[in-house]
């Protein structure tokens, strides 16, 4: 086991070379000088040569590609050419925990909403509440998430005032790492939970009926177990498999995918910092975001792996 | 099977989170000396002599004060830091008298020392200060910004109270600049010394100083007590900028009370705003233009004056105004925008199709024959959008075929510095004067060489005009030098003006006091404003 995992962290290394690599590529190739973004529309040309010159811009491509991997490869992400000065493992931490904390929430939230829902559905099968919940999971699915957050802004903050409109808040320290305001935290979650809830009830409904129709279950039931203990304890254990890996690879893609939420909420983490690095060219911002994004989808990936191992006997063998 | 129990009870407390935490309350609003102000982003500096940025300059006018300052709400010139000063009759030397007592927010009193460390640094190289190219009217500056000598003898203190400038011609503007952010007294012990970090912790002697900043989050100041003016009563004590990035959400925080202040209506909800919130909204001008300017490197510009006529012409500038903006800007009817010298007040040129059809053919191209596809080029906000869409079917209409080429700002302004001798390209341009002179209008914008000339126009004639009203001493004189040059430009077709902007802030009544300033809504004096309980 431990092999195991050593294996498949030393995986991670090319992978993060790779990912890394390619973004390195794409912010080449595509137009724009962070040096006008911070000198502004009137700096003449002597400024701007001066600021590249600061940061190494002026350099041949290879061998600032070099001086990159050369950096890296000591752990060192360097500064932030934009938000002068600033080290850029600090700006990615930061946005890092804020992203972490909404995903969590947001995955706990869809799960139970999107499990729940299969739950439901698969046990009342055929009936008008399999079919309302069919309906809710199509909409939901197919809502972009910008617009459901503003939605939701409209209805909780704007029209009944009950939560704030965007931010993220105060809810004090948890050491030394700052909190969100609870109620900053129940908007931009509940929106990207609906979001994921959709795809979860298909899985988890489809699974538990294929689970449902074996053999186990009816022979269960035959000896007189009761219907909901045999749905708990068997079908539910055995259909857990493919809701594991769907829910860990959801929580995978929050931790990078949600820009247009964090945007519409203005949640500061990685999606925000990403926005603005982009936007700004700001390279090593937008790498440092980018090995965060690919290390931790990685590493949820990993625990959904191991996760069989707990979850099925067999796999472990 | 326990992990199936508490699997199960994970689901259970994530159903009590979801359906619970909606019952707690936001927080309590700010006490009533606190203005919460929505900021777009993060400033991305806070040094005065770096930043390029309105969003890094609304800080930095705050933390920082000059010799002297701008008049709440106009572009005069009243003393700040310095008492008082004279100039001499040769329209040179300018001699500033220190004012006692001034301090800075680490406690420190301002020397005139600081005053002359504070402009070296501005034109010094290592600065890297995009400011150098406002104080370049100062003796020595050209040499000393490019590294070429070490000494500035434009900037001197005989005495400790004293400040002596003294330029290389005489420049009515000169004490505006002082008054922006190049003219931010700043204490050498803090910013010479990294490890103090000026940057996340700027020292000026400013009304507000420097409290706090949470990345992406917020960032405050509160009022410095030991400032050289008295607060008023009921002054803001405290301003807490919150970084909101889309302008839908800001506008909803400002109708549930999240801020106090908001600067960007979003697109198309102006009238609503206007209508709903008539107590709230603040309008102004501000010394500004949008315009379409032209690939003057190319034959099919340079050599087709009618062809840029005829452009002219085609386009319907009203309705632009009028609908897609709203009413909040003004049609422009020359380069200068009202308030500054040499505006020519008269008619925007006329929208008028058929007059373009028939330049379009003097100039070789009936119907459009022979025309190669235009590139309009514009970075992508709905705003930006919706103009250029409405440009590329106003050309249709006389046979001009124009291709959209929109992008980020980052690209936009990289595809405008790649322009090449065969790129038919026009492009949308804004630009705010810097400080309130057309020198920093009309020469930036057209001047050869000017810092804001993308469009590479040049002529000799126009040249020689701008530098004669730099160094003309006269402001009548200069207005009718400035006037000659827009009526140059505007006979020349040499860009197609669209509108002076205006701009519009929403802030809550409960506020009096609020002077918009014409250079832009960082110019705010909001040690000024007051706040009923």
């Amino acid at each position: 086991m431990i092999g195991y995992v050593a294996r498949r962290l030393a995986w991670m290394l090319p992978v993060l070379w790779a990912a890394a690599s390619l973004i390195w590529v794409f912010m080449f190739l595509i137009p724009g000088d962070p040096a006008r973004v911070l000198a502004g529309q009137s700096a003449d040309s002597e400024t701007l040569r001066a600021v590249r010159a600061e940061w190494g811009l002026d350099r041949p491509p290879l061998q600032r590609y070099a001086e990159f991997l050369g950096k890296l490869a000591r752990l060192d992400l360097g500064t932030s050419y934009v938000q002068h000065g600033r080290p850029v493992s600090e700006i990615v931490a930061e946005g890092m925990w804020r992203t972490f904390l909404l995903a969590t929430f947001a995955t706990l939230v869809g799960t139970a909403i999107g499990v729940g829902l299969g739950i439901l559905s698969a046990a009342r099968r055929g009936t008008v509440l399999d079919g309302a919940a069919l309906a809710f999971t199509t909409v939901t699915i197919t809502l972009p998430t910008f617009w459901l957050g503003l939605v939701l802004i409209l209805i909780f903050s704007s029209r009944l005032g009950w939560l704030p409109v965007s931010g993220y808040g105060d809810g004090g320290t948890l050491a030394g790492l700052r909190l969100p305001g609870p109620a900053n935290l129940v908007l931009p979650s509940l929106t990207l939970a609906i979001f994921s809830s959709g795809y979860l009830a298909r899985v988890t409904r489809a699974a538990l009926i294929e689970e449902s129709t074996q053999e186990y279950a009816r022979a269960a039931r035959a000896r007189g177990v009761s219907a909901a203990a045999v749905w708990l304890r068997h079908v539910l254990s055995n259909a857990l498999l493919p809701i594991v890996t769907l829910v860990g690879l959801s929580f995978g893609q929050l931790l990078g995918g949600a820009i247009a939420t964090e945007s519409v909420f203005d949640w500061p983490g990685l999606g925000s910092v990403m926005r603005g690095a982009l936007g700004s060219r700001d390279l090593p911002v937008v790498e440092g975001s980018v090995l965060a994004l690919t290390a931790g989808f990685l590493l949820v990936n990993l625990a959904v792996d191991l996760s069989y191992a707990v979850l099925d006997p067999r796999i472990r063998d | 099977m326990t992990w199936m129990r508490r699997f199960l009870l994970l689901i259970v407390l994530a159903s009590v989170v979801a359906v619970g935490v909606p019952g707690c309350a936001p927080a309590p609003p700010p006490a009533p000396s606190t203005l919460t102000y929505r900021a777009a982003e993060d400033p991305p500096t806070l040094d005065p002599f770096r930043a390029g940025d309105d969003n890094s300059l609304v800080y930095i006018h705050l933390i920082n004060d000059g010799l002297v300052e701008y008049v709440p709400g106009t572009v005069d010139v009243r003393p700040a830091v310095a008492e008082s000063w004279t100039l001499s009759p040769d329209g040179l030397t300018y001699t500033f008298r220190l004012r006692r007592g001034v301090r800075f927010h680490n406690g420190r009193e301002v020397t005139a020392q600081d005053v002359v460390y504070s402009l070296r640094r501005a034109l010094t190289p290592g600065t890297h200060s995009s400011k150098a190219t406002f104080l370049a009217m100062l003796k020595g500056a050209a040499d000393f910004s490019a590294g070429r000598a070490t000494d500035l003898p434009g900037v001197a203190s005989p005495d400790p109270a004293t400040i002596v400038c003294t330029l290389e011609y005489p420049y009515g503007s000169f004490l505006t600049i002082l008054a922006g952010e190049a003219g931010s007294i700043v204490p050498h012990e803090v910013y010479d010394d990294p490890s103090q970090a000026y940057l996340k912790h700027p020292v000026g002697c400013g009304p507000y100083r420097f409290e706090s900043w949470e990345p992406k989050v917020s960032l405050a100041l509160s009022r410095f007590p030991d400032h050289w003016t008295k607060a008023p009563a009921g002054g803001i004590e405290r301003i807490l900028f919150r970084m909101i990035f889309d302008s839908t959400t800001a506008l909803e925080e400002y109708k549930t009370g999240g801020v106090d202040f908001t600067q960007e209506i979003p697109p198309g909800q102006r009238q609503e705003v206007a209508r709903s919130l008539p107590k709230d909204l603040h309008s102004g001008t501000r010394l500004s233009i949008f315009y379409v300017g032209f690939n003057h490197r190319a034959s099919l510009f340079k050599d087709h004056p009618l062809l840029r006529r005829a452009l002219l012409h085609a386009i319907d500038t009203e309705f632009i105004v009028r609908v897609l903006d709203e009413g909040k800007d003004t049609v422009a009817s020359g380069v200068i925008p009202p308030g500054l010298l040499g505006h020519r007040p008269g008619g925007a040129p006329a929208y008028d199709p058929d007059l373009a059809a028939r330049l379009l053919a003097e100039a070789g191209f009936p119907k459009g024959r022979g025309l190669p596809e235009l590139t309009y080029v514009t970075n992508d906000t709905t705003g930006f959008r919706q103009i250029a869409e409405r440009i590329q079917s106003d050309w249709a209409r006389i046979g001009v075929k124009t291709a959209l080429q929109m992008s980020d700002f980052a690209a936009f302004m990289k595809a405008l510095e790649a322009f090449k001798t065969d790129t038919a390209a026009v492009y949308r341009f804004t630009w705010f004067a810097d400080w309130p002179d057309p020198d920093s209008f009309v020469t930036a914008q057209f001047g050869t060489g000017g810092v804001g000339n993308y469009g590479l126009y040049s002529s000799a004639a126009l040249d020689q005009l701008l530098d004669q009203g730099r160094r003309e001493p006269d402001p009548a004189q200069r207005d009718a030098l400035y006037r000659k040059a827009d009526t140059m430009l505007m006979e020349d077709a040499a860009l197609i003006p669209l509108y002076w902007y205006g701009q519009d802030v929403l802030l809550k009544p409960r506020f009096t006091g609020l002077k918009l300033s014409p250079l832009g809504v960082f110019g705010i004096p909001w040690e000024e404003v007051t706040a009923a309980p």
